[in-house]
């Protein structure tokens, strides 16, 4: 049976990857010598009175997105519409969080390109966080980096159980 | 997180309770109706069988309520199923005077029976007064009938039917009374003694979860059994540990208790006691893959209990216990507890690798 994965947030508070997120995440791990990058983008919720992030919702590749062995491009459009959707669902509550994507190894580190995405995204994209959430779903391990306005990078610790 | 899962135990606990019938503003009114005339027409009965009767002869009679009711440990069914309430009538009688007691459980069978939209039906430790709906059992009043005047001056259980075996036919030493006291009176902080009556609730509708839809034979233990396990193993929590101020946690209490439990026997072996005479072993009928399947479904109910402990969304939290304790558990609305933004994020294409 799959946990929930808590991770400890750079200044404070903790982020939680929900069960059934980490259980949909896991099926796109690159296990097979011909599986190909998947990504999308990762929704949660902010609890009141806390700096407790939760994840209970991620988007899947669209028909649109290019997935490579080694690389994974996603359009805005369709991932957008989603944020939007969800944000009006859940009276306001749930908003975009950051960005997901598997790597082919077992315990993923992100790639410069991955950085620069990130760090590009806080700088330009219009975000709900002063920060970026991106996980990185490795063949053994799950991972999550914090990107913040000053473009640092920040692997976050897990909050052991 | 604690306080808001509290919460929901508290209003678990206010769903699935049974309501104290003698208490006016608990009024369980047609149920306390039932017994008292079910009550009555026993009344009825001895006046009229001591008109025949010399002074010396006549059969005086105590009643009280006894069982989980009595106890404040009684669940609502689930699926709107059969509820009952349990009946004690001492008679003033030795046991030694009657060696069949089915003539004297007959006593009250004849006081209750040829009623109408009632059923009376003989069962080996009480005499059933049964009513029902359109066909449906709604709920039972079950008669116990003891003989209070012994020469060793504890109660005996008339047990039997009139078409028993004749070993069926006895009298079982059996204290209903202590019974009753040793469990209302284990705790006497009012709030750990309330924790305590909350966590066997707890138990006898996680069970009733539990067995759902298993046959008669998987095992699912008795609610005495669960409340002289409770009995033996819960611990409260309802004080911080630091400030020692009042903090009632009953995840942590349940928690325990389960761990406990599950921790007092080895291999599948289980044993609980009654905690007053005759101190039978109330798991004594249960076969080694029963116990083992009870055991399962306990470690199933503990990991799921842990799981919610360590979540830090109360949303989710509420959700992983629901599915052990079941759907009269409240699940809180992720959006009472998460922040409003004022705007959807923009986000942009981009590339990964």
């Amino acid at each position: 049976m799959c946990k929930a994965l808590k991770f400890r947030l750079p200044v404070s508070g903790i982020i939680q990857i929900n069960e059934d997120i980490v259980n949909k995440l896991t099926t796109f791990k690159q296990i097979e010598s011909d599986s190909t990058e998947a990504g999308g983008i990762i929704l949660g919720r902010k609890l009141i009175g806390t700096n407790n992030l939760i994840i209970d919702e991620i988007t899947i590749p669209f028909p649109d997105d290019i997935r490579k062995r080694y690389s994974f491009k996603r359009k805005q459009e369709n991932h957008q519409k989603v944020v939007e959707t969800r944000w009006k669902e859940s009276e306001k509550t749930e908003n975009y969080l950051g960005e997901w994507h598997t790597h082919a190894e077992d315990n993923p580190t992100p790639s410069n390109i991955d950085k620069n995405d990130w760090k590009r995204r806080i700088m330009k994209d219009n975000l709900y966080l002063d920060f970026l959430i991106s996980i990185i779903v490795g063949r053994k391990n799950i991972e999550i980096w914090v990107t913040d306005k000053q473009k640092n990078v920040i692997k976050l610790k897990k909050e052991n159980v | 997180m604690d306080k808001q899962i509290q919460k929901c135990f508290q209003d678990f606990h206010d769903e699935i309770r049974i309501k104290d019938l003698d208490r006016v503003e608990e009024s369980n009114k047609i149920l306390r109706e039932k017994r008292d005339l079910l009550l009555n027409d026993i009344k009825k009965y001895f006046d009229n069988k001591n008109l025949t009767l010399d002074q010396n002869d006549q059969i005086k009679y105590q009643w009280f309520n006894q069982g989980s009711y009595a106890m404040y440990t009684g669940v609502k069914p689930i699926d709107d199923g059969d509820f009952d309430i349990d009946v004690a009538i001492v008679l003033d009688i030795n046991k030694d005077d009657y060696s069949n007691p089915t003539i004297v459980k007959k006593w009250i069978f004849d006081a209750l029976d040829k009623k109408a939209n009632r059923t009376v039906k003989w069962k080996k430790p009480c005499i059933t007064v049964q009513y029902t709906k359109a066909g449906e059992d709604m709920y039972h009043v079950d008669f116990a009938i003891y003989a209070g005047k012994n020469s060793d001056e504890k109660y005996y259980l008339a047990r039997g039917k009139e078409t028993s075996l004749k070993a069926e036919k006895r009298w079982d030493e059996s204290s209903p009374k202590e019974l009753k006291e040793k469990i209302n009176d284990k705790f006497l902080d009012t709030e750990q003694r309330k924790q305590f009556k909350r966590i066997i609730k707890y138990l006898k509708r996680w069970k009733e979860e539990a067995f759902k839809g298993e046959n008669s034979g998987s095992g699912k233990p008795t609610g005495i059994a669960l409340t002289a396990l409770t009995y033996d193993h819960f611990s409260p929590f309802t004080k911080n540990v630091f400030t020692n101020e009042l903090e009632v946690n009953d995840l942590e209490a349940l928690i325990y208790t389960v761990n406990q439990i599950n921790n007092s026997s080895i291999w599948s072996d289980i044993k609980v006691h009654l905690p007053v005479s005759p101190y039978n072993n109330l798991f004594s009928e249960m076969t080694p893959i029963q116990m083992q399947n009870f055991k399962d479904k306990l470690t199933v109910l503990k990991t799921k209990l842990v799981n919610a402990r360590d979540n830090i969304d109360p949303h989710e939290a509420s959700k992983i216990i629901s599915s052990v304790l079941g759907p009269d558990f409240p699940i809180i609305k992720k959006e009472t507890i998460s922040e409003k933004s004022s705007r959807p994020a923009i986000t942009s294409s981009g590339e990964s690798a």
